[in-house]
């Protein structure tokens, strides 16, 4: 008969010394040359796994050992292997216990009678390969939980029927205070600030403004957020993944602009009306002046007009320099 | 075509004088009434007005009581270009008001102060 000429790691923790030999017999029909670990107790498998760095392909777990039998055989096992699959052996057929332990994490269930080299060679072969996949599928989930946890963005997952916080990443704790413990008893409407101000954002029309809310953090601070959302089913349950983006320091900078610009336009309408009136009578005045047919006595009758509009357009002019002192920054040279 | 009767409309009484004393200059604008705010000239205009005269009005647009846009406001509703034509006169550069003074239809120029003989020239 053909045999795998693989090498297999496959650990077999039977106390039985009749159950090994014949396991051993069937594995040696099937594979050319396994390695196999005889443990005979939960604790020799437990030293083994802690002293050795080997890979194991395989674990071949008697149901009933010296020390450890049953479901609590299984959870411990589960516990202490980390990710090679575990097949259990059993003399006794129980089928809903079978159907339990696979429930708990074991790659396969199999009777001892039932048992010849085919049957278990085939079981070894499939659950070693199935697994690969499970190690993939966890690897994969661990990164996505990674991508949601470590984010530097705050970030959650809430119910949209209970509006209840269902997961809380790192950086929602850092930026609002709360621990996740705490968050998961709270609602979105509970981080909703009631304060109200007279920002444009919130009275405003503007297509944006659907997604900037105020919240309040554990501390009691109002900050400004853009909420980015997605509908995702998490648990079962009708929930929206949450992006949080603090843009309070951007609005406030936007506010001073805007200050600012309003102020500076004031200077401008100042310069095109009030500067100019004085401006234009004076080069009204000149233009009279320099027609050479007006007599002198009437340019001279003219002269405390110009003298007049020029004190007039200086103290104009000082009083901008003044204004546009307040609205720049101290630090500023004028 | 009946001589224009020429009004002159500024509460600046030193912009006034100026204004006078060019037009005085000019033969084209003889003997100007002058009024301190749209609402006199308004006044005047309602006592005296007549749809077979012509007048010619040099409009400021900063005014207490009554400002240039109020009284083109007021003006429309009874005259329009064959009656009244009106110069804007301001010292004001602003883009806004100039833009503002062409949905008058009686506002025929925008002139930034100050005016010069050259520029009532212009006008003919």
């Amino acid at each position: 008969m053909h045999r795998d000429k693989k090498k297999y790691a496959i650990v077999v923790v039977e106390d039985n010394a009749g159950d090994f030999f014949l396991l051993q017999d069937y594995l040696e029909e099937t594979i050319l040359a396994p390695e196999i670990i005889h443990l005979e107790s939960f604790k020799a498998l437990e030293e083994y796994l802690t002293d050795t760095s080997k890979a194991i392909d395989i674990v071949l777990l008697d149901l009933s050992l010296p020390d450890k039998r049953g479901e609590e055989l299984i959870k411990e096992a589960l516990n202490i292997i980390a990710t090679a699959p575990i097949v259990v052996l059993t003399g006794y057929p129980d089928f809903s216990f079978a159907v339990k332990s696979l429930g708990l994490g074991i790659s396969d269930y199999l009777l001892k009678d039932d048992l010849n080299a085919a049957t278990l060679y085939k079981s070894i072969l499939y659950n070693i390969e199935r697994n690969k996949n499970v190690v993939k599928l966890k690897e994969s989930e661990q990164r996505y939980s990674d991508l949601f946890h470590l984010s530097p963005l705050p970030m959650w997952v809430y119910d949209t029927e209970t509006l209840q916080f269902l997961d809380v990443n790192l950086a929602a704790e850092q930026h609002y205070g709360y621990t996740a413990e705490e968050f998961l008893q709270l609602t979105v409407a509970d981080i909703i600030s009631e304060v109200t101000d007279d920002n444009p954002l919130f009275t405003g029309t503007a297509g944006e403004s659907k997604n900037i809310f105020r919240h309040k953090k554990k501390n009691g601070a109002v900050i400004y957020v853009d909420i980015r959302s997605n509908r995702i089913p998490y648990n079962g349950n009708k929930a929206e993944l949450v992006l949080v983006n603090d843009i309070t320091e951007s609005l406030t900078y936007l506010k001073a602009i805007e200050q600012q610009n309003k102020q500076l336009m004031d200077i401008a309408w100042t310069q095109s009306h009030v500067v100019r009136a004085p401006l234009a009578r004076i080069m009204g005045l000149v233009y009279l002046i320099s027609d050479e047919e007006m007599p002198l006595e009437e340019k001279t009758e003219l002269l405390p007009y110009v003298t007049q509009s020029a004190h007039e357009l200086d103290a104009i002019i000082r009083k901008i320099v003044k204004q546009s002192k307040l609205i720049l920054p101290k630090d500023t040279d004028v | 075509m009946s001589t224009p009767q020429v009004f002159i409309v500024d509460d600046d009484p030193v912009a006034l004088m100026i204004l006078k004393k060019v037009l005085a200059k000019c033969d084209v604008f003889p003997a100007p009434l002058s009024f301190v705010n749209g609402k006199q000239m308004l006044e005047h205009l309602q006592k005296s007005f007549s749809v077979t005269g012509r007048y010619v009005i040099f409009l400021d647009i900063n005014m207490p009581v009554m400002n240039g846009w109020e009284f083109l406001e007021a003006a429309s509703a009874f005259a329009n270009r064959d009656t009244i034509t009106v110069y804007l006169v301001t010292s004001s550069t602003d883009e806004t008001d100039h833009n503002k003074a062409q949905s008058y239809p009686l506002v025929a120029k925008f002139l930034s102060k100050p005016i010069t003989l050259d520029m009532l020239n212009d006008l003919q």
